[in-house]
């Protein structure tokens, strides 16, 4: 079996992923006083707090340093939260995945469009209020919606590949969570990379996650368009890799998941 | 699995040397006295010990024609719901299983899953219908959700939370959705359990009303009477073999007779 179809096709799925992805959506904020509006709450939140604590109190001296933390920040919760959301999707939906013919897929994907709409809705408030106004022209529309492509499928093969991982050990959500908390801070977001000693820029050179965020940091910070096309390579490179050990693993492993689930 | 819509044979399902196999974990609480015995004897079992591997069934060869209703019975633990699983297409096939079906499959497992516990039954079912029926149209499905609204007789407990609903309700919503169309292929794994006295008569009729317009059905059940009633054929699982094919009297009284044990198989 491939890794889409289960003898339907890929618009059916996809138009089940929309439904599920307004589902979890309203799942999550239901009886909540302030509803949708957590979308956004905890992203912006969480910027604040950062550009407060480092531009105000801690004094990192970076040239525009709001839209540097923005172009950082924005895309990193983005990538941890689907991560940390998605880790144990197979487990957790045991019950439904034994029950109904679905692919397995289609939970990771509608977790990552879930917070896919939190991003692009934090991203966009924030750059009104830090007043880009390229942004507002749409001049950088294009590179941004690329940038979000690449991070979107990157984060979703990776949720796909952990995901399946955790059912076979289940140590695999702790590790992640272990791992993430480590490279947040070798991931210059909040700091520029340039406070990294030299001997240890391999440490940012290879760092996955950050491959991912520096397209964002080559329009909203530097905008630069050259360095952009480069970021983007670097990551589509990536996303291949990633690509195609998701789908070497699920191609080994898709026969044993549901007796071990 | 291999699908197949075109076929005009009068089969609807083919199986070919079917097999399931899996990994069985134990976790046994063990004595202070028996890990460290363990210790001394086989020190590396305590962290390599792999599982066993069980086989399940082993070269099934079945056929199903369109008008049968076939029961499958066995006792806990036989492969019963395994196999219709991968009838389902729930389950993936290895490339040495084949599966062959002419047409569509339906299947219901489990009456009592929550996809969005938070949300209402009627928003469940909107999902549960796109579960069901991702082949129709959003009209087709809009209509299929208004009969089943109509039909399970929730009132206003339909915009209740799913997660404050009974066994009972569950089953209500869940019957009425897959038996309000027929399919090619019907699979119904032991699903007449919860709804109170009233509305299970009531869906009884209209399933029975599913099951003769569908193509073929398959039945699991441990009511030799509901088997005994809705079925036209029974098959017998025990040993990872089918120990038995024929009708469904036949098939109950040897049941009876040849599957007489407490203990799961394997145990």
């Amino acid at each position: 079996m491939p890794f889409f179809t289960r003898n339907e096709s890929l618009a059916k799925n996809i138009s089940l992923v929309f439904t599920m992805t307004k589902s979890t959506l309203k799942s999550r904020y239901r009886k909540t006083f302030a509803g949708f509006l957590w979308v956004i709450l905890n992203p912006v939140v969480t910027f604040a707090v950062q550009a407060l604590i480092f531009k105000n109190i801690l004094k990192v001296n970076v040239d525009n340093y709001y839209l540097f933390l923005l172009s950082g920040v924005i895309p990193w919760i983005f990538i941890i939260t689907t991560l940390n959301m998605t880790a144990s999707a197979f487990v957790v939906n045991r019950s439904v995945l034994m029950a109904f013919k679905l692919d397995p897929w289609i939970f990771i994907l509608s977790q990552c469009l879930d917070n896919l709409i939190t991003l692009v809705a934090s991203f966009s408030l924030l750059l009104l209020l830090t007043g880009d106004i390229n942004v507002i022209l749409g001049l950088k529309i294009p590179m941004f919606f690329m940038s979000l492509c690449l991070i979107a499928f990157a984060t979703f093969f990776l949720s796909f590949l952990i995901a399946l991982t955790h059912v076979f050990l289940r140590d695999t959500q702790f590790i992640v969570q272990f791992l993430l908390n480590i490279i947040y801070f070798i991931t210059p977001i909040f700091y520029p990379k340039e406070l990294i000693p030299n001997k240890y820029q391999w440490l940012v050179s290879y760092n996955p996650l950050f491959i991912l965020i520096k397209p964002f940091q080559s329009i909203f910070w530097i905008y630069d368009v050259k360095l952009f096309i480069k970021d983007s390579s670097n990551s589509l490179i990536l996303i291949s890799l990633i690509t195609i050990l998701c789908l070497y693993f699920w191609r080994r492993k898709k026969n044993d998941i549901y007796f071990n689930i | 699995m291999t699908s197949t819509s075109t076929s005009k044979s009068n089969i609807i399902l083919e199986v070919n040397h079917f097999s399931i196999s899996y990994n069985v974990p134990y976790y046994k609480t063990q004595s202070f006295r028996d890990w460290f015995v363990t210790a001394l004897s086989s020190p590396l079992d305590i962290f390599f010990k792999s599982d066993d591997r069980v086989l399940l069934l082993d070269n099934i060869n079945l056929q199903i024609k369109k008008g049968e209703r076939v029961g499958i019975l066995g006792n806990n633990g036989s492969g019963k719901t395994s196999f219709c699983r991968y009838i389902a297409g729930i389950h993936n096939c290895r490339k040495s299983n084949k599966i062959i079906i002419n047409g569509i499959v339906k299947g219901i497992f489990d009456t009592e899953v929550a996809i969005f516990p938070e949300l209402s039954g009627r928003e469940n079912l909107e999902i549960l219908t796109h579960f069901f029926y991702p082949e129709l149209s959003v009209k087709e499905r809009n209509d299929i959700i208004l009969d089943t609204e109509t039909f399970c007789d929730l009132g206003k407990y339909i915009d209740v939370p799913f997660k404050l609903y009974s066994k009972g309700m569950k089953a209500r919503l869940f019957l009425s959705l897959i038996s309000s169309r027929p399919v090619d292929l019907l699979i119904l794994d032991e699903v007449f359990n919860g709804a109170d006295y009233f509305f299970n008569e009531k869906i009884t009729k209209r399933i029975k009303e599913t099951i003769q317009k569908s193509g073929a059905v398959i039945f699991v059940s441990h009511s030799n009477e509901l088997i005994e009633e809705v079925c036209n054929r029974v098959i017998i699982f025990k040993n990872k073999k089918i120990i038995f094919d024929g009708s469904p009297k036949d098939g109950i009284a040897y049941y009876k007779t040849h599957c007489d044990q407490t203990s799961i198989q394997g145990a």
